[in-house]
């Protein structure tokens, strides 16, 4: 099975004053297509970086990286944009929802920005409030949810273009155990029945336990792969 | 969806958008008002001018602009009553009214001051004043073609009353002196001080007389409608006899446009330093934005949304607070201007007048369409500057930090 996501000697060194504080060392990571993958590992090392480069929001400083079976390292904005507009959703661990948007709207956005026709766009926006359980709340602002609820919202926001990939940073990080079991069912029921590839950057047993695979990593290194489930 | 999400965003921080709306709306509704008052001057001031002593344009003697008279008259219009009945035939023209501007002596045998006369058609000038001016002094003059209206001040110099006589002396056409034996029918007001102590009128057949001259010095016109002057006066520039010419009434009164000048240097002070308060409050509004929201602005642009519909996006805020701003500040200077003009505010006399005037302020088209796109064009580009930040956004550092 081709890769979908593939890294090849990924390195990314950001600037400290006059020195260089290198996160990743030269990581090859590959994902395929409807896998749900973990990058797990401590503080500092180097999953939340790998996971914004897989999620192109950050370019590597050395190494290659393939898309969907395109190069996209070194490639413009624009193109990265359209990309991600398409490809690829975010869940991220502050769920980042817009607070004068009510959940429907938050989720209704990305659609907005492909130029879904209206009707297509409800029937979507409906679909995945329902699949997430919010659809009663669907004229809530984000204020008036709870935490777990946000993050609902957010993976339905997420969902609602079909991405190929999702990429989710921490989670579970703002939620209790109950509502990170929610949550990681809910993602791992998405990935199960709609084929969705997820990569998940967290340290929480809860999500490493859900992952199919985890891609444990140290000090900007990839320290073992191992398949879980 | 950017005008939908960036109305819905100004309301975020309803206190910062209110005030920054508040210096708009103040600075929007006292520019207005301030040139409106400008234009109830320019207006009023110019009606009154037009109607009270120079009607819309002169038609006189070329001569009479470059050089100097030997003799009274000696560049005046022999011809008159013809080119006055031609230029009347004119529908845009309301009155044609004759003049002679003369010097002389006024006595009551007791004292004597020099005196500046004004021989007048009295009924030409009291349809030349309308509603602008009091009529009764003139009245008077029609009922008495020897009667002499003296200024405020002059009488009181002369320790004169109404029903009193002067002699007015005064040198003829031909070089002789004459006298002329007037009734005292009333005084004037002329609004000026200066005026008030040397000013007199009398009717022009009597001037005429006195003078020993038919002629008369000019013939001012008055249009039925003050817009139609350019028009009318360029008209009559080109169809008037060789030799006589017709000057404008601001040409012939020069102090209006210097006033207007001074008033418009005025508004030309306030306005940018209006503008620049708007400017950094703005700008204050919208930095302070950028910098709250950096995390929700990385994460539209990770989800996709380009630099450009961002950027569109900040400033569609900035000019809907613009936008409002400006409205509100128009609304509330119409309401001022309302009140301003039923208070009766009484405000004391200019330098050099005797009178006070009500109070009032002129809207007009003009100053709306002029401060209503000047403050929104500020807005936005109080705007455009801090929003260019958002082309430098970096999401990863935006997001780690928010």
């Amino acid at each position: 099975m081709a890769d979908f996501l593939n890294g090849v000697g990924i390195t990314k060194i950001y600037p400290l004053g006059k020195t260089e504080v290198p996160a990743l060392r030269g990581v090859d990571v590959a994902v395929q297509q409807g896998e749900f993958t973990v990058f797990a590992g401590p503080s500092g090392s180097g999953k939340t970086t790998l996971l914004n480069i897989c999620g192109l929001i950050d370019g590597v400083s050395a190494g290659q990286l393939f898309f969907d079976g395109g190069a996209v390292a070194g490639l413009p904005d624009r193109q990265l944009v359209n990309i991600r507009r398409r490809s690829i959703g975010f869940v991220f661990q502050n769920f980042n929802l817009v607070p004068v948007q009510t959940a429907y709207e938050n989720v209704e956005f990305p659609l907005l920005l492909l130029n879904t026709r209206s009707g297509q766009r409800r029937e979507m926006v409906e679909k995945y409030l329902k699949r997430v359980g919010l659809w009663d709340r669907r004229r809530h602002k984000p204020a008036q949810l709870s935490g777990g609820e946000q993050q609902r919202v957010a993976i339905a926001r997420a969902l609602v273009k079909q991405p190929k990939l999702v990429i989710a940073d921490e989670p579970s990080a703002n939620l209790d155990s109950q509502n990170t079991r929610a949550i990681i069912e809910l993602m791992d029921s998405l990935n199960r029945e709609e084929g969705i590839t997820f990569i998940v950057a967290s340290h929480d047993p809860i999500v490493i336990g859900a992952a199919h695979r985890v891609v444990r990593m140290r000090d900007g290194l990839i320290d073992g792969q191992a398949a879980e489930n | 969806m950017i005008a939908k999400l960036s109305i819905k965003n100004i309301w975020r921080n309803k206190r910062r958008t209110l005030i920054t709306m508040a210096v708009i709306t103040i600075g929007v509704s006292m520019l207005c008002l301030a040139m409106a008052y400008v234009e109830f001057v320019k207006w009023g001031y110019g009606e009154s001018i037009i109607h009270g002593q120079t009607g819309h344009f002169h038609v006189l003697n070329r001569d009479l602009l470059h050089k100097e008279e030997d003799k009274i008259l000696s560049y005046g219009i022999s011809d008159w009553r013809e080119l006055a009945a031609k230029i009347k035939k004119d529908p845009r023209v309301s009155v044609v009214s004759p003049r002679i501007n003369f010097f002389g002596l006024c006595s009551t045998g007791e004292k004597s001051t020099a005196v500046m006369a004004q021989a007048v058609l009295p009924a030409s000038e009291i349809d030349m004043g309308g509603d602008y001016i009091n009529a009764d002094p003139l009245k008077k003059l029609l009922n008495e073609p020897e009667g002499i209206l003296l200024g405020r001040l002059l009488a009181k110099s002369l320790q004169v009353k109404e029903g009193g006589e002067v002699t007015v002396l005064t040198t003829t056409a031909t070089g002789a002196m004459n006298g002329y034996d007037f009734k005292v029918v009333g005084t004037v007001n002329t609004g000026i001080e200066e005026m008030d102590k040397r000013f007199a009128m009398v009717s022009l057949p009597t001037a005429q007389a006195l003078l020993a001259s038919q002629k008369v010095e000019r013939l001012t016109v008055t249009l039925r409608d003050t817009n139609d002057l350019n028009e009318t006066l360029s008209d009559w520039q080109k169809r008037l006899p060789s030799g006589i010419t017709a000057q404008s009434w601001k040409e012939v009164f020069p102090d209006f446009v210097k006033t207007m000048n001074f008033f418009n240097g005025m508004i030309g002070f306030v306005l940018p330093v209006l503008m620049l308060i708007v400017w950094f409050s703005t700008m204050n509004t919208i930095l302070m934005s950028l910098m709250e929201r950096s995390a929700e602005f990385a994460t539209l642009r990770a989800m996709g949304t380009s630099k450009w519909r961002m950027f569109r996006m900040l400033v569609a805020e900035g000019a809907w607070i613009g936008l409002l701003g400006v409205i509100l500040g128009v609304l509330i200077e119409i309401g001022l201007a309302y009140l301003i003009n039923h208070a009766g505010i009484m405000m004391p006399a200019p330098p050099g007048a005797t009178e006070g005037y009500l109070l009032n302020v002129r809207n007009a088209t003009g100053i709306f369409t002029f401060v209503g796109p000047v403050t929104l064009i500020v807005v936005i580009l109080s705007t455009i500057i801090p929003a260019r930040r958002i082309f430098k956004l970096n999401i990863v550092r935006a997001l780690r930090n928010g």
